[in-house]
């Protein structure tokens, strides 16, 4: 198998491995399961890296969660946007796209970047980030198909008014707005208490620890 | 409670194979992979084993050697063989109810 496999592993991970696990991977045949087997453990090693404090925070996997969740709602507004193009007026609808698009993209940006950070532990900027995704993907949400559209302002169209078909709304979009943002909420919170954790922690236990 | 494996989580039953393979003398990775394959008839993927790999090093229960031809050997330590010594005792007992169970029907 190729060396390059090793990179779907974190970087803290392949400056420690990479370079014996290639000496691996050079010995095994390329098969699905290897493959799979690679895919498998280098998702764990960005959620559970052993070189973590244990027990773990379990906030990577929140932050993971919160961005599954908040990609997902961004794609099924964009989905609903794309896939019911006949509900909408074709010149209206080509002039109010792309501000979602942009709002959608800065919120997933946004997601991501909390992400990246939590797994830095820069806990609170990773909080700020998750808390600017939350409120930038809820608007993109809520000025796609949201009961609030402002129509008379910015010539926006409220989709409530048109004939939507009965099972899109409102039944999905706040359920999936409500996880999601508790999710990230909840992300936050996880990363509060972890960091008040670690600043209590003097630093012989935490080198005890290690 | 004494150290146990169950802390690996999925990984455990792995982290067993690798400590069982290295008791006998450090190997690196691949020998690691070949002998828990012919011994235990076990397929361990390259990501399970250097995710067991890395956790065993994180426990202190294995300790890596320095390199010799671009391997990485391993070896075991004495709280792994501990730990080897605790998880084939709680296997053995188990077997050991389980045959007991079933000869006695």
């Amino acid at each position: 198998m190729n060396r390059k496999w090793a990179r779907l592993y974190p970087s803290a991970w392949r400056a420690r491995y990479e370079e014996e696990m290639a000496e691996v991977l050079a010995e095994v045949p390329w098969r699905p399961r290897p493959a799979f087997d690679l895919i498998r453990s280098a998702a764990d090693a960005w959620l559970n890296p052993p070189e973590r404090d244990q027990p773990s925070s379990g906030a990577p996997w929140l932050a993971s969660w919160a961005t599954a969740a908040g990609l997902a709602s961004l794609a099924f507004a964009l989905f609903r946007t794309v896939a019911i193009p006949t509900l909408v007026p074709a010149g209206v609808f080509s002039w109010w796209w792309p501000p979602i698009v942009a709002k959608s993209l800065i919120g997933a940006l946004g997601l991501l970047s909390g992400v990246w950070l939590a797994w830095h532990e820069r806990w609170r900027a990773a909080a700020a980030a998750l808390s600017l995704g939350t409120v930038v993907s809820s608007l993109a949400l809520n000025w796609t198909i949201g009961p609030g559209t402002p129509s008379s302002s910015t010539q926006m169209v409220d989709l409530t008014t048109q004939p939507y078909p009965a099972w899109a709304w409102p039944a999905f979009d706040w359920p999936i707005q409500f996880l999601f943002s508790c999710l990230a909420v909840g992300t936050c919170l996880t990363a509060v208490v972890r960091a008040s954790r670690r600043t209590r922690r003097s630093p012989a236990a935490a080198a005890a620890q290690r | 409670m004494p150290p146990n494996l169950s802390g690996l989580g999925r990984f455990a039953d792995s982290a067993l194979l690798v400590l069982a393979s290295l008791a006998e003398g450090p190997k690196h990775g691949y020998a690691v992979m070949r002998d828990v394959q012919i011994k235990a008839n076990v397929r361990m993927g390259p990501g399970t084993l250097y995710g067991a790999l890395a956790r065993l090093e994180r426990k202190g229960w294995i300790r890596p050697l320095p390199a010799r031809d671009r391997r990485h050997p391993y070896e075991i330590t004495a709280s792994g063989r501990r730990v080897l010594r605790e998880e084939c005792t709680q296997l053995h007992d188990f077997a050991a109810a389980v045959l007991a169970s079933r000869s006695s029907r």
